[in-house]
């Protein structure tokens, strides 16, 4: 949840809440646009994708710019047009309205340009969250980690990233020998695995390392009901990619295997269940996991996130809340969802807010 | 990497280190790698090795050749890693707000330096949040801000400011620690400048974490300006930090 203050948020309760929406085009340390004339937007955000965040707008080709009060030609030519996809980045903020002529403005987050394309009149932005300047940028060479948990990921991401780690994860140490070979993402997200650890980038623009538990803090309280929220299970059921047991495999300092194995024992899915008399294993093998403690952490802790492919899912329909992100924990008519998806429209007119949310 | 049967293919690699404990260090596709050894092998330098790899590690579990060869040939080793990080760092601030007097306004977020009409004199704040503190250790190479001044308030001239730096992150309730002080942005009425080159000491306690803000301070409550704040102009105040580590 982006924290907001408790005049904005009780004026999100307000039935004619009002917004703005303010998008900012970056290159480097180079402001290139300060507002730029957006028609229609949306953020959507996925927590299973690699890259979580997408966002789509849609910009007029010609409009007055603020930033000089010219007319300008948004077309995406030039190396440092606003809208090109040379390293720019789109700051995303949005305001409300809270009385009194007063405006609160949240940053949604910070985006990189993948495409822009010229339609007619309009032109057609796609951008995807920071996560994308890692998925894209490979290891030249294969990293060979010789400090820290800590320090490994910051190998692989830095500059394109900075990190914060949540201080109650505990550093230690990387074996000898590890070797990531091209894929810098699955780097990264092996050794998150093995730590256990989660990485979420945040709204100001880093990189947020913390557990992999669900937050235990309510964000948002929301009642169902008729012209309200709107509440139901999604029409989807499938056996496809669904583990309810984990086996997490490693290396003792002698060369010994070690194995932590975790069941999922609850849930429609739960092991031993209905849904299949024997368990459902999930196998991942890290020689960063050199204990037996490491591994069961591990295999506890992909079991977690795995649970959210297992858990029942459902649709929630709102009114939009800025100030709303995927992974808050939310109540509906009392009832606890994690916000695993959502798409935020941008602009006025743009209808409601989805979400797909899981039970715990 | 499998053939296309899915069976798993040998590498060549040429030891650079003998075997000491479990692992040796041998060149694989011209970049220095730790291996591990199979525990029956023994391993000399400038051997030929052939190497396995399973998940994120390799292992050497034959030496083939006669002898160790001269040297293994062809191809051209990729540039060595880089050992220096740097980066640039755009920060824009969470909150932009003015302390007058013995309270905090809540009818603006614009900031503003020194005392109109009498009713108390400000301090301007601009608070960065977290991300500064996100390369702890690094070294600041230098620190910029962009700033506006708004086209009201005081004389249409350009003003002398007095920057101050701030201990705090976030807004405090009571009123904020200010620090080290240096010349501020001199501007007009309705100037910009997307460049106020700040310390570099300041920077770097951003970087580590001792300070967290920058304000508009004038003891004397003169000259009085305002400054943009988050709410007039979106990039207000924000902060770039180069750094390298």
């Amino acid at each position: 949840m982006i924290e907001i203050t408790d005049i904005a948020a009780a004026s999100l309760l307000r039935g004619n809440q009002r917004r703005y929406l303010r998008v900012e085009s970056w290159l480097d340390e180079t402001l290139l646009d300060d507002d730029i004339p957006v028609q229609a937007g949306v953020e959507e955000v996925d927590r299973s994708s690699n890259v979580p965040e997408r966002l789509t707008l849609t910009v007029p080709r010609i409009a007055k710019r603020t930033l000089d009060g010219i007319r300008y030609n948004y077309t995406p030519g030039e190396t440092n047009s606003p809208l090109a996809a040379n390293g720019q980045f789109l700051r995303v903020l949005v305001g409300l309205g809270i009385g009194n002529d007063q405006t609160e403005w949240l940053t949604r987050g910070w985006y990189v340009i993948t495409e822009s394309k010229v339609n007619g009149d309009q032109i057609n932005v796609q951008a995807g969250g920071l996560l994308w300047l890692i998925q894209e940028a490979r290891l030249v060479n294969p990293l060979q980690p010789s400090g820290t948990f800590k320090s490994t990921i910051q190998s692989l991401v830095e500059p394109a990233l900075t990190v914060e780690f949540d201080a109650v994860l505990s550093d230690r140490s990387v074996p000898a020998s590890v070797n990531y070979d091209d894929d810098r993402l699955n780097a990264l997200n092996a050794t998150l695995a093995a730590w256990p650890a989660a990485a979420e980038v945040t709204s100001e623009g880093f990189l947020y390392v913390t557990t992999t538990t669900d937050p235990s803090t309510v964000s948002l309280e929301l009642s169902a009901g008729v012209g309200g929220t709107v509440i139901e299970a999604t029409g989807t059921s499938s056996r496809d990619g669904v583990y309810n047991a984990v086996v997490a495999q490693g290396t003792l300092a002698d060369g010994g295997l070690v194995r932590g194995v975790m069941y999922d024992t609850t849930g429609p899915k739960r092991s031993g269940g209905p849904f299949n008399p024997l368990p459902v294993p999930l196998y991942f093998d890290s020689p960063l996991i050199t204990t037996q403690a490491q591994a069961d952490a591990a295999a506890r802790s992909r079991l977690d996130t795995l649970r959210r492919t297992t858990s029942q899912e459902f649709d929630v329909e709102m009114v939009p809340h800025p100030a709303l992100q995927a992974g808050d924990r939310i109540e509906v008519d009392g009832v606890p969802y994690i916000v695993e998806q959502l798409s935020l429209p941008l602009t006025a007119g743009g209808g409601s807010m989805k979400l797909r949310v899981r039970s715990l | 990497m499998t053939n296309p049967l899915f069976l798993p293919t040998a590498q060549k690699a040429l030891a650079l280190t003998v075997k000491s404990g479990s692992t040796c260090t041998a060149e694989i596709g011209g970049v220095s790698t730790v291996i591990e050894v199979a525990r029956d092998l023994t391993v000399a330098v400038g051997d030929a090795l052939l190497v396995l790899r399973s998940g994120a590690t390799w292992f050497a579990f034959a030496r083939y050749s006669t002898a160790a060869p001269a040297a293994v040939t062809g191809g051209s080793a990729p540039p060595a890693a880089i050992g220096v990080r740097t980066g640039r760092m755009v920060i824009t601030p969470i909150e932009t707000r003015s302390r007058q007097g013995s309270r905090w306004r809540t009818d603006t977020d614009d900031t503003y330096q020194g005392q109109y009409g009498g009713n108390g004199n400000h301090i301007g704040c601009a608070f960065y949040g977290r991300k500064a503190a996100t390369v702890t250790g690094a070294t600041c190479t230098g620190a910029a801000i962009k700033v506006r001044r708004l086209d009201k308030g005081g004389t249409n001239a350009a003003q002398d400011t007095t920057l101050r730096l701030v201990t705090e992150r976030f807004r405090p309730s009571g009123a904020p620690t200010l620090s080290s002080t240096t010349d501020g942005p001199n501007l007009r009425r309705g100037q910009t400048d997307t460049y106020v080159e700040i310390p570099t000491s300041w920077g770097q306690a951003m970087l580590d974490g001792t300070s967290g803000g920058l304000a508009l301070y004038e003891a004397d409550g003169s000259p009085y300006v305002i400054f943009a704040g988050r709410g007039s102009w979106g990039p207000a105040w924000t902060l770039t930090i180069s750094w390298r580590r």
